[in-house]
């Protein structure tokens, strides 16, 4: 009876595996004299068929659906955030007005500069907030170091725009009526009158965490030291503030003032790059004796200065990193010497510590949120929306979620360099399609978009896009749009019109001349292997294709390989999630369009690139835009140039969504809708010196604070840093 | 003995430099190099646009030699491993490689040890179990859990309990080793409790697939020395069951188990490794990994090493063991 | 069925219609179908039969040591006079793991095995072992216990006895494993040793020196012993009564004497006369016994030697004859007699 039953059930498995892996019935093909004839028969017919059938042409871009929770954000004016201004009395929490009355540190008057940064209390959403309780973030890039202003990278997540400070503040952009960035080091700034200089004038008497002044010394050491020396491999070179190849200039006027001089007028561009990561001065007391222009070793060890261990170092931000465990833990405390304050005077942060637990992956910051071990993470990848909003729903989930503008898409790039990368016929054959704009748009009107959305949520989280501006960007207007809609029937005429045909009926398209005619056309795609919805997207798109007659060899690939693909330009259609640029073009008008030689998907390599008109047109108006402040005529150009890039199927669009913001629900003052990430990342939106937490609410959720009543210079004595 | 170890430890160094040479051979293969991570970084988190992030990696290149031929870089970590004891230098972390290796070699020692002792354990149990109940409900039930838990893959199972803890159970102690406010701390009691707390799913999942494999092995060693001759003597004297099996039979039926003891680490480290990375322990393995993404080629090394050294000294202490146990082998 | 000519009337071992059978998915064997055997104190029984007539699984159903399942003691009695408990005892209703059955197992009824090379457990030392055996039936020390295993291996007439106690079996020869397979099981004193073919695995010499030894102590000790062999030279030389078995039933029993030169069963004559003796009168050629065992799961009705019998009459093939006492003390199961 058994040996029957293990029979039985061994000839049912062997048959399954027999069936999955038959082969699959290949069309015979007919014999080349009859295919002619008969090809040539059909030919004629389809032309007519062609005449008569409409080109399914562009139709109007619907709005944006409106997300559950979404919140307009309030608009302010510069004045109504921010204030430099001396206040009567300052206040700090009790514990360290102990430590000032035990002789440890002095008053917070003198540890204040003489006019301090003062948040206005209306442009706090939850009001002025009380002292205390902590913040638990997570982080998942390892900690290189401390030597910013050598470009020696923090970790990301949120620690970078911490203990980085700089003159302005471009994160906040999205709650200024006028979007303009707003005053930070620098507390004012006025252009001459014919716009080619700007003088910047910074915060007066502000101290470093150790009590050192801040002055221009700092600003000064990281533009000639490190942005300008060659050997120091900061976070911009010369190279890149230079406008149509000619330098920009800046010089120390005294202790608090410096001017800009630039080769054009009101480049405000330029202005939107004195900001986090590409101009946050490190403390020059500190690195200058490190450098080796000042008697330092070399110029590795300058970059090694200041390891991840050494702690606590030398910030102008709201904590100090005090602790470290490598790739495990970090704990920052309050900084005693902060020069921020509310409008009673109370010296922020108002949060005492923040910890960072290290992860692997940033899907671990999701899942702790979730879980109420952790207090912040991003809404970013499609595969956790589901889970996240479901969670959310929960009346007892320890966060909640808000959603942004819709910036967060992913769209199918495609190589139009026309020698770039190009190592034989069948690469330049290819090239040549990918170059034809009825190829691209044969692509783009063979895609089921709202098949795609479904694909990857269950959720109405995605919807379809053409591609160009995200429709999130302020500079968006639905009327720009060139909407191709999903008609495979008009792919297929396109592609027959291109000359393609399926010469040996195997389903695939062949060129019928050139060199290649004959063969199939196989394009490849490829994507990177940390968009996890590349995948899916991927896959969908191969069958899409496979639809219309186009081959796809679509590969997941490593960051490593994919950036050699990039360099070399050797590839041809890859799935991506686009940057800022196209989100906020006004802070990245070069990366719009092929202004520079190295443009993403038409890159100039040995040999001069061949641009198409409207191309040319599209780099004329980045290039304007660059220059342009009149708001309207901002708004202008960008009308054009997205209706250039959509008309012209410039980038393949694909789907877009929003980026959620998840917070612990319990935080208080988070600016009102503020986006996970449009001019910046999350830290740098929501201004984390300003968030508190209500007494009750402080340890709901399992916090401890490790190091409570403690503070860097005092129970954490700074390091010898000239080791 | 003595000499029979000594001989073993010495053979064992041109191995070591063997799997050190191959190892560094086959980490340089992939295409790119550190600087290339670096790169990445640059353009996804710093929002660098990408013409000026690959200068920063060029110029990265120049300044840590990653640009040097591979056999240079080779000769020159293994000099500073026999001269200076110095491990190399993590381009990620900015440290001597030995120095995040000790502290990590303890955490994951723990994991993988306390793994072992589970899947063993547990695994012989229900190996003796299933030997004297053979083809009982009990026995089947074995078996099927047996056949599960070798072939579930142990990311696999650190997915579902990820998803089940966090999810499900909205317990707060997954995805780190230790609670925060111990962080710091020196070991203590109290810590040691705090941290299987957040381990024993990785614990338990690597062991998981040792207990299938201990249990089957177990149950059909049993079986076999069930049927010798000397079992049926014992019984003859007039000893209880469970003292026959205990004491006569299953003391006989280890010595399989006990001989593949040196393999049965790295099963373990690799589960480790699977679970640890998925569930966010900071033992040697998510660094391993990670420092084979981003080409960190020192840490990679320097693990290699560490991994091969364990398990040399596995297989070694294993044979010393057998020898212990069997006076067969001890007298001969 | 008693036998006459020994020193107490009242029989040690008595075993009554004893059927052990083994229920397998092919089928259920019938290996013990009907044993009737008895045994007086300090005498030595013969149980004598080709393999797989069901010899050892009598000897191991007395011990109960049949695994249950497959095998079960389907019905008879085995009554054991136990010294122990001062009362008959049938060995048969027992559960086999009870602490009764397991001080008689070893303590008033000890076995030998026919495979001394794969009978001691080779982790353990020989004083180990045998001390193991005293500890469980008598309440003494370790170092008493060992004393005693000393003594045992005196007994047997080991060479270098106290170094053999701390020795392991792996170090131990093929005679001398069997020498201390004897030593154990005489250590606690049993009134009944059971040799299951002790010296077929043995090589011709060191059977000599080991039924030498088995004859020597027969002499020496109180033990009645039951001695299960195939080989009738051994038989003629050690027993006082002997059993012969065929497929599971004991067909003819008596003293030594009546079953060599008296014998009744068509089978036992065919036995005596199908074993090379050399220079024996009369006969220059081996006689075998026609044809072959039959399948003990499938044993034909009637008497189960009436395939091969040379005397075979209709009424064999149809019903089982019952062991009846022929002439005093000599008893057989054939249609020949009745």
């Amino acid at each position: 009876m058994k040996k029957s039953i293990l029979t039985l059930v061994s000839l049912l498995v062997i048959a399954a595996m027999l069936i999955s892996c038959a082969p699959q019935a290949t069309p015979t093909p007919e014999k080349v004299v009859e295919t002619v004839v008969v090809e040539k028969e059909k030919e004629v017919v389809k032309t007519v068929e062609v005449e008569k059938l409409v080109l399914a042409g562009p139709i109007p871009y619907p709005d944006a659906p409106l997300m559950a929770g979404m919140r307009e954000p309030k608009k302010f004016e510069i004045n109504e955030i921010v204030e430099f201004k001396k206040l009567d009395k300052y206040c700090e929490p009790d514990w360290v007005a102990d430590l000032v009355k035990a002789g440890k540190l002095p008053p917070v008057e003198e540890r204040l500069p003489k006019e301090p940064f003062v948040y206005k209390a209306g442009f706090m959403s939850d009001g002025l907030g009380k002292y205390g309780g902590v913040w638990r973030g997570v982080w998942a890039a390892p900690t290189e170091g401390w030597n910013w202003a050598a470009g020696v990278s923090q970790g990301w997540f949120g620690i970078e725009a911490i203990v980085q400070e700089e003159p302005l503040m471009t994160g906040p952009m999205f709650l200024t009526k006028n979007v303009e960035p707003i005053p930070q080091l620098a507390k004012s700034w006025e252009w001459s009158a014919d716009g080619t200089e700007l003088i910047m004038r910074f915060v007066e008497g502000a101290k470093w965490s150790d009590g050192v002044e801040f002055t221009t010394e700092d600003i000064m050491f990281l533009w000639e030291d490190n942005i300008l020396d060659p050997n120091v491999n900061s976070w911009t070179q010369a190279s890149f503030w230079t406008i149509e190849g000619k330098p920009i200039k800046l010089e120390a006027l005294d202790k608090y003032t410096v001017k800009w001089t630039f080769p054009v007028p009101y480049p405000l561009s330029m202005l939107y790059n004195m900001t986090n990561l590409i101009f946050s001065p490190g403390p020059a007391h500190i690195l200058k004796p490190l450098h080796p222009k000042y008697g330092g070793k070399d110029y590795q060890s300058y970059r090694d200065a200041l390891p991840p261990n050494k702690l606590p170092i030398v910030t102008m931000g709201p904590w100090v990193p005090v602790e470290y465990k490598t790739d495990e833990f970090m704990v920052m405390r309050r900084n005693p010497y902060y020069w921020k304050v509310d409008e009673n005077g109370c010296q922020l942060p108002y949060l005492d510590e923040v910890q960072w637990t290290y992860s692997k992956t940033g899907v671990t910051r999701t899942l702790n949120t979730i879980a109420g071990t952790a207090d912040h993470s991003n809404v970013e990848n499609p595969e956790t929306f589901d889970e996240t909003v479901k969670q959310a729903s929960n009346p007892n989930a320890p966060f909640r979620v808000e959603w942004g503008p819709e910036t967060l898409g992913f769209w199918l790039e495609v190589n139009q360099a026309k020698y770039t990368g190009v190592k034989d016929e069948r690469d330049a054959a290819v090239r040549d399609l990918l170059r034809d704009v009825r190829f691209r748009r044969a692509l783009t009107q063979a895609i089921d978009r709202d098949g795609l959305a479904r694909s990857l949520t269950n959720g109405p989280f995605f919807r379809p896009w053409p591609g160009g501006l995200f429709p999130g960007s302020d500079f968006f207007n639905k009327e720009s749009v060139v909407y191709y809609p999903f008609s495979p029937d008009t792919s297929r005429a396109l592609l027959s019109e291109i000359g393609l045909k399926d010469t040996d009926n195997d389903g695939i398209l062949n060129w019928t001349e050139g060199p290649m005619a004959g063969k199939n056309v196989e394009i490849s795609m490829t994507t990177w292997e940390d968009i996890s919805a590349g995948a899916t997207l991927g896959q969908a798109l191969t069958l899409l294709f496979q639809d219309i007659g186009i081959k796809v060899n679509f590969r997941i690939l490593t960051n490593t390989a994919m950036a050699d693909a990039n360099t070399n330009g050797e590839w041809e259609m890859r799935i991506s999630r686009p940057g800022q640029a196209f989100a906020t073009p006004n802070v990245r008008c070069k990366e719009i369009a092929p202004v520079v030689k190295e443009f993403s998907w038409h890159r100039e390599g040995s040999q001069p690139e061949e641009y198409a008109d409207y191309e040319k047109k599209m780099v004329e108006i980045a290039n304007a835009f660059c220059l342009e402040r009149d708001p309207q005529k901002m708004q202008d150009l960008m009308f054009e140039y997205n209706k250039l890039h959509t008309e012209n199927v410039y980038t393949i669009g694909l789907v877009v969504g929003r980026y959620g913001l998840m917070l612990n629900k319990y935080f208080k003052n988070v600016p009102i809708g503020t986006p996970p990430f449009l001019y910046q990342w999350d830290f740098n939106n929501f201004l984390p010196e300003q968030i508190w937490l209500d007494e009750p609410d402080r340890w709901v959720l399992g916090q401890k604070e490790i190091y409570p009543k403690k503070l860097p210079g005092v129970d954490f004595p700074y390091p010898d840093f000239s080791q | 003995m003595i000499s029979y170890i000594l001989r073993r430890l010495l053979l064992s160094i041109p191995l070591l430099l063997g799997i050190s040479i191959v190892s560094f051979a086959i980490i340089q293969l992939p295409p790119g190099d550190f600087a290339t991570t670096y790169q990445n970084f640059l353009i996804n988190q710093a929002n660098m646009s990408p013409v000026d992030a690959e200068k920063a990696a060029n110029e990265y290149r120049k300044i840590y030699g990653l640009d040097r031929p591979v056999y240079e870089q080779y000769l020159n970590w293994i000099k500073g491993i026999v001269t200076e004891g110095k491990f190399g230098y993590s381009f990620a972390y900015k440290q001597d490689v030995g120095q995040l290796i000790a502290e990590r070699l303890p955490r994951t020692l723990f994991l993988a040890l306390s793994a072992h002792l589970i899947s063993t354990i547990f695994g012989i149990v229900i190996g003796i179990y299933s030997a004297t109940h053979k083809y009982s409900i009990g026995d089947y039930a074995a078996t099927v859990f047996a056949f599960i838990g070798t072939a579930a893959p142990r990311f696999f199972l650190a997915i579902i309990a990820v998803y089940f803890l966090v999810i499900e159970l909205k317990s707060p102690y997954v995805n780190r080793f230790v609670s925060p406010e111990y962080s710091f701390a020196p070991l203590s009691w109290a810590k040691f409790v705090d941290i299987l707390k957040y381990s024993w799913p990785v614990i338990v999942i690597a062991g998981f697939g040792g207990i299938a494999r201990n249990m089957r092995v177990m149950r059909g060693n049993l079986l076999d020395v069930l049927n010798m001759q000397y079992v049926t003597t014992a019984r003859s004297k007039g000893l209880r069951e469970d003292v026959v099996i205990n004491k006569h039979a299953v003391p006989n039926a280890l010595h399989p188990i006990i001989m593949y003891q040196g393999t049965v680490l790295p099963y373990m480290l690799q589960g480790e490794l699977e679970a640890a990375i998925v569930l966010n322990m900071p033992s040697l393995a998510p660094m391993f990994y990670s420092s084979l993404v981003n080409q960190d080629i020192y840490v990679s090394g320097g693990f290699l090493l560490i991994y091969s050294v364990l398990l040399v000294l596995g297989n070694l202490i294993a044979d010393v063991v057998l020898a212990l146990v069997d006076p067969r082998i001890r007298l001969s | 069925m008693n036998g006459t000519s020994t020193t107490d009337s009242l029989p040690l071992l008595e075993i009554k219609d004893l059927r052990t059978y083994f229920f397998l998915e092919k089928g259920t064997v019938r290996a013990v179908d009907g044993v009737n055997l008895s045994l007086q104190r300090k005498t030595t029984l013969g149980l004598v039969g080709e393999s797989g007539c069901g010899k050892s699984i009598t000897a191991m159903s007395i011990m109960r040591l049949i695994q249950e399942p497959p095998g079960k003691i389907v019905s008879g009695e085995i009554l054991l006079r136990s010294r122990t408990f001062g009362q008959v005892l049938d060995l048969a209703k027992l559960d086999r793991h009870s602490q009764t059955m397991r001080a008689i197992r070893g303590g008033e009824i000890a076995m030998v095995f026919q495979e001394p090379m794969t009978s001691l457990n080779p982790l353990y030392t020989i004083g180990d072992q045998i001390a193991e055996a005293v500890q469980l039936h008598q309440k003494v020390s370790k170092k008493e216990a060992l004393e005693r295993a000393l003594e045992m291996l005196v007994k047997v007439q080991i060479a270098m006895p106290k170094q053999r106690l701390r020795e392991y079996p792996h170090q131990l020869s093929g005679g001398m494993r069997q020498r201390v397979m004897i030593a154990m099981a005489l250590s606690c004193n049993p009134s009944i040793l059971i040799a299951d073919e002790p010296t077929t695995a043995l090589d011709v010499t060191v059977q000599a020196q080991i039924l030498d030894l088995m004859r020597q102590l027969q002499e020496d000790i109180d033990s009645s012993i039951i001695m299960i062999t195939h080989n009738l030279g051994v038989v003629s030389q050690m027993a006082h009564f002997v059993a012969v078995m065929y497929l599971g039933k004991v067909v003819e029993y008596g003293t030594t004497n009546d079953i060599f030169h008296r014998s009744l069963h068509p089978y036992t004559v065919g036995l005596l006369n199908s074993v090379p003796v050399l220079g024996r009168k009369g006969k220059k050629v081996l006689v075998p016994i026609e044809g072959i065992v039959p399948s003990p799961m499938n044993i034909p009705p009637g008497c189960p030697f009436a395939s091969r019998c040379p005397k075979v009459m209709p009424k064999c093939r149809e019903v089982n004859p019952e062991l009846q006492e022929k002439e005093s003390g000599h008893w057989v199961s054939c249609w020949l007699y009745e």
